[in-house]
């Protein structure tokens, strides 16, 4: 069990929820193909919205199940046709034998999972902490791949990360936040601006040298009665692009420095 | 008739066989042992192709250069001018795209020749460059998601720039390039293999 091996490695993942994908990401009819420390994930949702996620691998002959179809109430592998109930990952129908029930002892290897905060997390051995606590309200950031070592990203998070707390306006200042561990895979930047927003990263380690950087903004409404008369609202959307590109372009660069880019 | 030289294996000919197949139209196949025979450096072919390079599309014309090619069956035989848009901005973006498809051929396309043919290049550089497309191709998809945009150049039609991105996209990992890292691209192909009158090649499955 080579994930086994990899999480003894790794005293401080073992029993973590590691976010995996944004929930809006994990769309109907579709499998996610993701890992943890090497450790191989296929995550899928069924028609009624229930998260799963497996190791990658049908039981059967060892083929990715990311490469298989999600018919809404099953993940089939594209190989065999086996076919795996969500939820318990048991076999429920092999084309080979199509008259036979499948014995109760083939299933899917199925892993903890989890759908907060607008991410959906997953567990490959017994939880042993709860999620990471989030404030609500979060806006989820486009993830970014880094190839560098989880260690590396925590510690070049922990230099800082500045942003803007308003990209959409045109004088908006970039400032800097200081960054604090709130847990060996989760940190979080001071607030900047008047709503004091923050930014909460989650690291993913996908393998020992590749590492997911997930992240969530929180920008508290204004909270002041407004008796004199409001500047007219902007566009919410477009306010959210500007928002969105913001980050990722904040984020890249953070990336660009770790891999040493030019 | 429409005659395509073509090689099964080719990313460059599916793309080709892609269009085709989504317009609806019928064609003959001219099949060329590209490897390991090099057929498409014979005589016969160089008569035809001086570059020595596939596809070819002959109807009435004949045209080499896979792009020139969806341009060329999409401006004669799409009467809704949706794979091919006219509009400046569209046109713009879809030279734009078509450009990062070539770069797709040298580097996704090269890696896959030199891991499943035996091709002498430069396969690190290879790599690298190609995840450094993919890299931009994921952000490019995922803010064009988040807009409501599901494809490259236009809102709700693929157009030739999508089929012109897809196959070495697609085949990536036979050069030894992951697409884990990728999942908005994920997300695209998947749109892409549900479009009506899909086509297939081996190494790209139909729809999940």
């Amino acid at each position: 069990m080579r994930y086994r091996r990899n999480l003894a490695n790794h005293s401080d993942s073992a029993g973590r929820w590691f976010s995996v994908a944004r929930s809006e990401e994990v769309i109907a009819r579709h499998v996610v193909q993701t890992q943890i420390l090497g450790q191989e994930i296929a995550v899928w949702r069924d028609d009624a919205g229930a998260v799963n996620a497996w190791e990658n691998r049908c039981p059967h002959r060892g083929v990715r199940l990311s490469i298989g179809r999600n018919n809404g109430t099953e993940l089939q592998c594209q190989y065999h046709g086996w076919r795996f109930a969500s939820g318990s990952g048991q076999c429920t129908f092999i084309p080979a034998h199509p008259s036979q029930k499948p014995a109760s002892t083939i299933h899917a290897a199925t892993h903890a999972v989890r759908e907060e905060h607008g991410f959906v997390w997953a567990c490959l051995d017994a939880p042993a902490y709860p999620l990471p606590e989030l404030p609500a309200g979060a806006t989820t950031l486009r993830s970014i791949v880094v190839e560098a070592p989880h260690a590396a990203v925590a510690q070049a998070l922990l230099h800082g990360y500045s942003f803007a707390a308003d990209p959409g306006v045109a004088d908006a200042v970039t400032l800097g936040a200081e960054v604090v561990a709130t847990g060996p895979f989760v940190f979080r930047t001071a607030g900047i601006g008047e709503r004091a927003t923050t930014v909460m990263f989650l690291l993913q380690p996908h393998t020992e040298s590749q590492t997911v950087m997930h992240a969530a903004l929180f920008d508290a409404a204004p909270a002041h009665a407004a008796a004199s008369p409001e500047p007219p609202a902007p566009d919410a959307r477009a306010k959210r692009m500007a928002l969105l590109r913001h980050h990722n372009v904040r984020m890249t660069a953070l990336r660009d420095r770790l891999e040493g880019s030019p | 008739m429409i005659k395509l030289y073509d090689y099964e294996l080719s990313g460059n000919c599916y793309k080709v066989r892609l269009l085709l197949g989504l317009l609806h139209l019928t064609y003959e196949r001219v099949e060329l042992d590209f490897y390991p025979g090099r057929e498409h450096k014979a005589p016969w072919f160089l008569a035809i192709n001086p570059l020595g390079e596939l596809p070819v599309l002959e109807d009435g014309i004949i045209l080499r250069d896979s792009h020139a090619i969806l341009v060329y069956l999409a401006r004669k035989y799409d009467a809704t001018a949706s794979w091919y848009p006219t509009d400046a901005e569209t046109l713009g973006n879809i030279t734009l795209w078509l450009g990062v498809a070539e770069k797709l051929t040298t580097t996704s396309g090269a890696a896959r020749l030199h891991d499943t043919m035996f091709y002498d290049v430069d396969i690190d550089k290879c790599r690298a460059g190609a995840h450094q497309l993919l890299r931009l191709l994921d952000e490019q998809l995922w803010f064009a998601e988040q807009e409501g945009c599901d494809w490259l150049c236009s809102h709700n039609h693929p157009t030739i720039a999508d089929i012109a991105c897809f196959p070495y996209v697609m085949l990536c990992e036979e050069g030894g390039i992951s697409r884990l890292p990728y999942p908005a691209i994920r997300r695209w192909c998947e749109r892409l293999k549900r479009t009506a009158h899909f086509t297939t090649m081996p190494g790209i499955f139909p729809a999940s």
